[in-house]
């Protein structure tokens, strides 16, 4: 089989971009499963649904999203910012159930909060390590 | 491995078992609330014999007739009738006073979390004729209670309530606008927030549309109807079987007009919704068995 200059720019870039790659899709596989859930979720919901659980998949979605564009424009991101970003999506993940679990049974709990509190503050603290390290890594 | 990993992974363990603890508190493990003591009140003898008022409902009278209980002070009549590819429990009760109509709380206590108990037990434990379930006041942090004349939550919330007076009389009112004190002045006896209303001043007024979803379904149902002073029609639909779809809002305020009611009232339904008559649960609890709730409201032999 001849492997034509096209197909080889392509496995190169794949080869180059395989952290970015692997990322990406552990991202787009993360909100496939969370729209499987809410799909299983709903049959079982007697006509309830929530928006929180509806869209949970926008979560690892736009985070992972960004997350990936960053490492594709500047790939210098290091385990710890990365470790971070994930934990937030994590925790925001995990509120964003939690929240609609609550709204389909109908009741509330205070408890959520804390996950998105959590959630968002590590985010900040991942957006706040990257532009540290990129500057100790400038200098 | 790398001590960012490391990091990664205990955060995620902490993360898994926080969440666990969150879902056991709110759903499994009772906890709060405080003991409400039955209320001791004094039904004085009805100096006239207590007759049925009017008619019956031809809705009922083409119902089988599965339970009655008579005496001084009250006629009950439960009827199975069929609506909506639903079976349907009515219960038709005529009382000589209000104060007859009872709430019992599980295990005596309100306020707290998942301190639930089954129709059944609650009733037996009030030597009961008659009960249903309620509001589930206690599934809520938010929302107005009155119980056996006494206020148990004063905070508004968002929904519509249901009031039962001690002179038999019925009304709904919006919580944000009321007092909780100046209902209990004007003579509240029983207060129930869940809601929707579904009949008001004779006029259906429940909507599929009224942006709550549950409205909209076809679900089990619970709710209570007021036809005249101290007539009162209590019904549960069975739902979510082959047997028995179960209705949605507007389908139940239609059951509770064609049962003569000028005001009606929805609670709690799904797996909830149970009616419970001289020792027996009367209709289909949904679950199978009878699943637990936060209060109910019966009606004591006399």
């Amino acid at each position: 089989m001849k492997v034509t200059k096209e197909g080889w720019a392509i496995v190169s870039i794949l080869v180059k971009h395989k952290e970015q790659l692997k990322l990406t899709l552990k991202y787009l596989l993360v909100s496939l499963f969370l729209i499987l859930f809410n799909y299983i979720y709903s049959l079982f919901a007697h006509g309830v649904s929530s928006n929180y659980m509806s869209r949970a998949y926008l979560i690892p979605l736009i985070g992972g999203g960004l997350l990936s564009l960053i490492m594709l424009a500047f790939n210098n991101l290091t385990d710890l910012a990365k470790h971070l970003w994930d934990m937030g999506l994590t925790t925001l993940v995990v509120g964003s159930l939690l929240h609609g679990v609550f709204d389909i049974y109908g009741s509330e709990s205070s408890f959520v909060k804390i996950f998105f509190i959590v959630g968002i503050l590590l985010l900040f603290i991942s957006i706040i390590v990257y532009f540290n390290d990129s500057k100790k890594s400038k200098n | 491995m790398k001590q960012k990993s490391k990091l990664l992974l205990i955060y995620n363990i902490i993360l898994f078992l926080f969440t666990g603890f969150v879902l056991l508190y709110e759903f499994v493990i009772p906890h709060g609330g405080y003991v409400i003591d039955d209320p001791e009140i004094v039904i004085e003898a009805p100096s006239e014999e207590l007759i049925y008022p009017g008619t019956i409902p031809s809705t009922l009278q083409s119902g089988t007739v599965i339970g009655t209980y008579t005496s001084d002070y009250m006629i009950i009549t439960i009827y199975q009738i069929r609506a909506y590819s639903s079976n349907v429990y009515v219960a038709d009760v005529v009382v000589s006073d209000a104060q007859l109509i009872l709430s019992a709380l599980a295990y005596n206590s309100f306020g707290g979390s998942n301190v639930t108990q089954t129709v059944s037990e609650m009733a037996t434990d009030h030597d009961a004729i008659f009960a249903i379930n309620a509001d589930y006041a206690s599934h809520y942090n938010e929302g107005f209670v009155i119980k056996n004349g006494k206020i148990l939550r004063s905070s508004a919330s968002g929904r519509d309530a249901a009031v039962l007076y001690k002179d038999g009389s019925f009304n709904s009112l919006t919580e944000s606008d009321s007092n909780i004190n100046d209902i209990l002045d004007d003579g509240a006896w029983q207060l129930w927030s869940f809601g929707p209303v579904l009949i008001k001043n004779g006029v259906s007024v429940a909507s599929v549309n009224d942006g709550l979803q549950r409205s909209a379904a076809n679900n089990p149902r619970s709710a209570i109807g007021y036809v005249d002073t101290n007539h009162f029609m209590f019904v549960t639909v069975d739902g979510r079987s082959t047997s028995s779809t179960g209705v949605d809002i507007e389908e139940l305020a239609d059951i509770m007009a064609s049962l003569n009611c000028t005001e009606a009232y929805n609670f709690d339904g799904g797996g909830s919704a149970t009616m419970w008559f001289d020792n027996e649960v009367v209709n289909n609890p949904s679950e199978g068995d009878e699943r637990g709730v936060g209060d109910c409201v019966y009606i004591s032999k006399a």
